[in-house]
């Protein structure tokens, strides 16, 4: 009897027996999850800072935000919605391009079959259809929200200047994307977008040809608007957003210097006072 | 300073007079950490986001015309809804300055508003000339693209929307 206490105790203390009794925390201390996950839980202030510092994810974010921030008013999130909505277009574009060929007619043919034959084909263009005119009008929606809260002033009038740049691209993405199902509304808006390109001053015709690869939409067009649409667009998107979002956190959130101002407006001078430093 | 070989102990280097510096006084900051509050609150906003999206996909089917043919030209050729504005200014003015000119200038002032904007404080009554401005121009702009939107028909005549709506997203 003595002799089975320690033996019984050995196997609940065996790696394995806790593996299936315990997974959450075995798991915890294995040294995956400790080569991986640095920093303490995130429940005491050390714990949190500390989960900032050492998750790649969450740097972007401060450590702290003013609390001003946390009201949805602050911002109406439209910044924050728009990359989340990017995100569901980076993954429902990715799934749409196993069934796609940026070839006439085979395109076509793609998009009735990615409706008919393909699991979930045509929920996920549907998702893909939606969330681009979606963001499109977030997008715009983010521009006069921070115009009318001033929020373009300096320090932020880069960040602002990068801001028309994902404008810009985010147009470019939902219209080299409008072509590539190759059906009459995608052709007939294509052509008559582009005939303005012809417009342009000095290159003429020419720069409406550079960007269809021929006198007409057609074959060379829709395989350069998928290059754009699926290369080029995303990757300067990405890269766009990143420098965005971080010049947020370098510039700081423009909803805390109003508070200082409110409160340099309360008292008709800022309001100092005369500190001996010692030295 | 400490002393090298006894870092216990301090020598003294030299005494210089006290300076006077003005120094804002600073408000403790009114902070939080952004786990959980700020997470949370963006999980939410993210899930909402997705949900609405799932929401209409399941509702509405993306549109799927005819295949692409160039020998048959639809009884009205709409550009995407955020072009509808310059397809309708198009039927006006001169291709060069709907087309070029308008987006270009368009393009230009957005670029150069934060460095042409010369006035302090950031509230609406601080920068009225601007913002009155920016509103008409924006204003001219959601009209225009909700007429060329919704307004317009075969030949790019006038139909109320809700006689015939001309709309594909």
């Amino acid at each position: 009897m003595a002799s089975r206490a320690p033996r019984g105790g050995r196997i609940r203390n065996s790696a394995l027996f806790q593996a299936v009794l315990t997974p959450r925390e075995r798991f915890r201390k294995s040294e995956l999850y400790g080569s991986a996950i640095r920093h303490p839980r995130p429940d005491t202030p050390r714990g949190r800072a500390m989960t900032s510092f050492h998750n790649f994810f969450l740097h972007v974010y401060p450590v702290k935000v003013p609390r001003k921030v946390l009201s949805w008013r602050s911002t109406l999130r439209l910044g924050f919605i728009a990359t989340v909505l990017y995100l569901v277009l980076f993954v429902s574009g990715l799934y749409l391009m196993f069934f796609y060929h940026p070839a006439v007619p085979q395109a076509y043919f793609d998009m009735h079959n990615l409706s008919t034959g393909v699991a979930f084909g045509q929920f996920v263009r549907n998702i893909h259809r939606w969330s681009a005119h979606l963001m499109v009008a977030v997008v715009i929606l983010h521009l006069l929200r921070v115009f009318y809260a001033g929020a373009y002033k300096a320090p932020r009038q880069f960040n602002w200047l990068i801001g028309v740049a994902l404008l810009l691209a985010t147009l470019g993405l939902s219209f080299t994307g409008y072509l590539l199902p190759w059906d009459q509304l995608a052709f007939w808006a294509i052509t008559v977008g582009t005939n303005i390109a012809g417009y342009v001053p000095i290159l003429g015709d020419h720069a409406r040809q550079i960007l269809l690869g021929g006198p007409d939409v057609g074959g060379n067009a829709l395989l350069r608007f998928y290059v754009l649409h699926i290369y080029l667009l995303p990757a300067l998107m990405v890269l766009l957003i990143c420098v965005h979002i971080w010049r947020v956190r370098k510039d700081g959130f423009a909803v805390a210097d109003r508070d200082e101002e409110v409160a340099a407006d309360a008292t008709a001078e800022p309001e100092t006072e005369e500190v001996p430093v010692d030295a | 300073m400490p002393d090298e070989r006894n870092p216990e102990r301090y020598r003294l280097l030299g005494v210089v007079p006290r300076e006077i510096e003005v120094r804002k006084k600073q408000e403790p900051e009114d902070t939080v950490f952004i786990w959980p509050h700020f997470l949370v609150r963006h999980a939410v906003v993210a899930g909402a986001t997705i949900a609405v999206v799932f929401l209409l996909a399941i509702t509405f089917n993306a549109p799927l015309k005819d295949m692409a043919n160039p020998n048959l030209t639809p009884p009205v050729a709409k550009a995407p809804w955020y072009f509808a504005g310059l397809q309708e200014l198009l039927s006006h003015v001169h291709p060069m300055v709907a087309g070029i000119l308008a987006p270009g200038a368009a393009v230009l002032f957005l670029s150069a508003l934060p460095f042409l904007d010369r006035t302090k404080g950031w509230r609406i009554r601080d920068r009225k000339m601007l913002v009155s401005v920016f509103t008409v121009l924006v204003l001219a702009g959601f009209v225009l693209t909700l007429i060329g939107a919704l307004f317009r028909g075969p030949e790019w005549t006038w139909v109320w929307p809700w006689k015939h709506l001309y709309l594909e997203l």
